[in-house]
């Protein structure tokens, strides 16, 4: 069901992850996937991945949420690791035709990929797990504000993100619901050929559309009706203070980036059969 | 009177201009809202109720006539500001008035368009969401909460600017009965406690027995005005409209049309049942 | 004629996380042709679970649902032939339309189930014309009605498939008096032929107790009263517990009944407790 879908969900907290200062935890989170991408040999692999359980266990959520995330994904996942399997050359292939190539160098590569992406998926949605839409806007919109003096709409197009967020889940159970209301009239959208399963999407998407505007005009009443005249003027609820932990955790990620470097530049633990 | 809210000769129509015929959603309406009263707007589905409601924040304003907040004109872009943080407007779909995804923020979101220092917001909040009972969901996710919850922050989000008056325009609409009862209780609570000057948008018979004043609307015009009493018991001036009275008046003049002399006239449970324990037992010494 | 059935249906949300949640906890239930049913709950009593069983939107935990005698389970792959034989309009289904034209909207259930062209035109005439629209508004877009014109084109879009059971979620909801009589109306006469069953499903009693012939309260998961709604409304207690409220007239019954007085709770409308109150001040003379 599409309300198993918790990527980009926020869940209320207290731990420590919780309360780190969303401007540093944006860092962060920029820092991860760095790490991320340099991590290049089996240990750096086992970093990251010791990094990232620190971190989610840290967050005290529950790690079945986040398996459900990654459910999201899966299909995603999967086709890229077919993709990677059997279509890295391999100079020591185990099965080839045409130019279908199955070979050692595919597998490791494949594996690398998918624990990539599991990896990117997961730091990255911590960010959004355990910060409010609103604090995390804050967070964007004050690590970006010395841009508004290039007359960039920083404040607009951080509101922009936050109420996105504050809507996946309304619209999610909406569509839940035309879905279920379409399938009662005999709608079918599971079987046929692409096309078709294409076309049958729109007896949904267009509800769906229309009653995303219908929204997005009384939100935008209910907000001017509540004052909203931009970011001018506006001040803050929630005041970002860092507190030592900030620092410590910079310094933290820091190290792992540098461990990562250094592990990928000497070889140490590198890939192989 | 002191009117917090008035509106003079107001015409209102959702037709552009060079349509050729301009068929008016509201027609020629008078209305003064005193300060301190609790009014309800009664009428079906487009009689303007709604449209009118919205020209008491300045969210429309009017195709012809004016309507005045404390003496200031809605057509007056300065004053506007000023006007929204006069009039608190609650809408009918809690869904699609809640801005933030976590109560206490949303309940911020007026205060911090104010401007307003730090210390205050936080008290702000606190009261608001004191004065609606919703306290122990300040952390809550607002998509997780029940219709009649929601309902009740947007109010603590209306509530934060300290409005003169709230408008809340078919609030228990979409809501159960449960829900309903919340808000309407909410409401109540507001009015004892702060004397706070309520409209209430509504096409509910019970809901509108709960003010001190009932405006009808139809077709854009007033149809009638006074207390419950005097319009719901006007069975014929409501069904003129497409409006019916509340069961306690069709129940009592049911039994006066079958020849019982129950001389009141009944607008809630309470009150029926104990008119006709009196009636009933006036029977028994008499005969 | 029974037109469907349940035995032992048992519905869980999310099994084995730690939301998981009884919805539906052993329904048996049985709806004859030509019967009016009010099914009602509060929210979270499991009403809406439940008849997203009977045209097999959700799949039973445990427990079977039979539709004209077929157990709608037995192949899984057919499961899209009896959406047409119990026809479901959702609560608020004026948020479903999406064609450009209300002709098109209307016929949308009636081409997915492979009718010919001109069944399909005379279908969409006939629905259109039992919800009450007249010809004219059959070419235009839904977008531009009003809100409950919008509902009716909904309701009629799911009519037009014939359903042998019609069930209806909150057909009511944010309508003003005259637009939920009219809905009850055309909701009755879709009984008139004696073939078909409706379904209303509510969370208020006032609303269905003038049209239902039988009413079954939910309470957490499970059917906690089943009848005539005379005998449903005289029994104050079980329906309050089930956080619902008695209609209008059977709250004043029953007050009258606290009062000292034997009036009858089973009164259904104004005019009959207008004669039961006129009898009551017979005998107290």
């Amino acid at each position: 069901m599409l309300k198993d879908i918790t990527l980009g969900q926020f869940f209320p907290g207290n731990s420590i992850v919780h309360r780190i200062d969303p401007r540093f935890k944006l860092i962060l989170t920029g820092l991860f996937i760095a790490i991320v991408f340099c991590a290049k040999t089996v240990a750096g692999y086992a970093l990251v991945l010791g990094l990232l359980l620190f971190i989610v266990l840290n967050s005290r959520i529950s790690p079945r949420l986040i398996f459900k995330s990654l459910k999201a994904i899966v299909v995603f996942v999967v086709f890229t690791a077919v993709l990677n399997l059997f279509f890295t050359s391999s100079e020591t292939p185990w099965f080839q035709w045409r130019f279908i190539t199955i070979g050692p160098e595919g597998v490791i590569f494949a594996v690398k990929m998918v624990l990539r992406i599991v990896f990117l998926i997961t730091g990255t949605s911590m960010l959004t797990y355990t910060t409010s839409p609103i604090m995390l806007t804050d967070a964007i919109e004050q690590l970006f504000s010395p841009l508004k003096k290039l007359k960039l709409p920083i404040h607009e197009l951080a509101m922009m993100m936050s109420i996105a967020l504050r809507f996946i889940p309304t619209l999610i159970e909406e569509t839940d619901k035309i879905m279920s209301a379409q399938r009662s009239r005999g709608a079918d959208f599971d079987s046929g050929n692409l096309i078709r399963r294409a076309r049958s999407l729109i007896p949904l998407l267009i509800p769906l559309f229309v009653s995303a505007f219908r929204r997005a005009d009384e939100l935008a009443t209910a907000m001017e009706s509540r004052c909203y005249r931009g970011g001018e003027g506006r001040s803050k609820y929630k005041v970002m203070k860092s507190a030592p932990r900030d620092y410590i955790a910079l310094g933290l990620f820091v190290l792992v980036l540098a461990a990562v470097i250094v592990l990928g530049y000497f070889g140490i633990g590198r890939f192989g059969i | 009177m002191d009117a917090i809210i008035r509106t003079e000769k107001l015409k209102y129509s959702y037709d552009s201009e060079d349509a050729g015929v301009l068929r008016l959603a509201l027609d020629g309406v008078d209305l003064e809202i005193e300060r301190g009263s609790f009014t309800a707007i009664l009428g079906h589905n487009g009689s303007g109720k709604s449209t009118l409601a919205r020209h008491f924040n300045g969210i429309f304003l009017p195709l012809e006539g004016a309507v005045l907040v404390d003496g200031m004109n809605t057509a007056d872009e300065e004053k506007l500001y000023e006007i929204r943080r006069k009039i608190g407007m609650v809408f009918q779909n809690p869904d699609n008035q809640i801005v933030a995804s976590v109560v206490d923020e949303d309940v911020a979101f007026a205060p911090e368009n104010l401007g307003l220092p730090r210390e205050e917001i936080i008290r702000r909040v606190d009261s608001s969401l004191a004065s609606v009972g919703m306290e122990e969901f300040r952390g809550h996710a607002p998509h997780l909460l029940s219709g009649g919850q929601k309902q009740r922050v947007a109010i603590a989000g209306v509530l934060a600017m300290r409005p003169e008056c709230i408008v809340l325009d078919e609030p228990t609409a979409m809501l159960d009965p449960k829900g309903r009862e919340e808000v309407l209780s909410t409401v109540t609570q507001l009015r004892k406690e702060y004397g706070m000057t309520v409209v209430i948008i509504t096409h509910h018979m019970s809901e509108a027995a709960r003010a001190d004043r009932v405006v009808v609307l139809a077709k854009g015009k007033i149809h009638l005005d006074g207390t419950p009493r005097e319009v719901l018991t006007n069975v014929e001036g409501l069904s003129e409209v497409g409006l019916e009275a509340p069961p306690s008046v069709r129940l009592i003049l049911a039994l006066r049309e079958r020849g019982a002399h129950i001389p009141e006239i009944p607008l809630n449970d309470e009150e029926c049942a104990a008119a006709l324990c009196r009636w009933l037992a006036s029977g028994k010494e008499g005969e | 004629m029974e037109l469907l059935r349940t035995e032992d249906l048992c519905h869980v949300y999310g099994t084995g996380t730690p939301f998981e949640h009884k919805a539906l906890n052993g329904i048996s239930l049985s709806v004859q042709s030509g019967t009016l049913t009010g099914i009602i709950g509060h929210t979270g009593s499991g009403k809406s679970t439940l008849v997203s069983h009977f045209n097999g939107l959700l799949r039973p935990t445990s427990g079977k649902v039979f539709v004209e005698g077929e157990d709608i389970w037995a192949e899984p792959k057919k499961i899209r032939r009896f959406r047409f034989k119990v026809g479901l309009v959702f609560q608020f289904p004026e948020y479903q339309l999406f064609e450009d034209t209300v002709e098109k909207d209307i016929s949308f259930g009636p081409k997915n189930m492979g009718l010919s062209d001109d069944e399909i035109a005379h279908r969409v005439r006939e629905a259109a014309s039992s919800v009450g629209l007249s010809e004219d508004i059959l070419k235009k877009s839904p977008f531009e009605l009003s809100g409950g014109q919008k509902r009716r084109v909904a309701i009629a879009g799911v009519i037009a498939m014939h359903p042998r059971v019609l069930i209806l979620d909150e057909p009511a909801a944010g309508l003003d008096p005259r637009g939920r009589d009219e809905v009850f109306s055309f909701v009755e006469s879709y009984l008139s032929s004696g073939e078909n069953a409706v379904i209303v499903v509510s969370h208020s009693m006032d609303d269905v107790a003038r049209i239902a012939d039988r009413i079954v309260v939910m309470d957490h998961g499970g059917i906690s009263l089943d009848g005539a709604p005379r005998d449903i409304f005289s029994d104050r207690a079980t329906v309050e517990s089930a956080g619902l409220r008695l209609p209008f007239v059977s709250r004043i019954m029953h007050r009258l009944c606290d009062n000292g007085y034997a009036a009858d709770t089973k009164v259904c409308d104004i005019s009959s407790a207008a004669d039961a109150i006129i009898a009551l001040k017979k005998e107290v003379r």
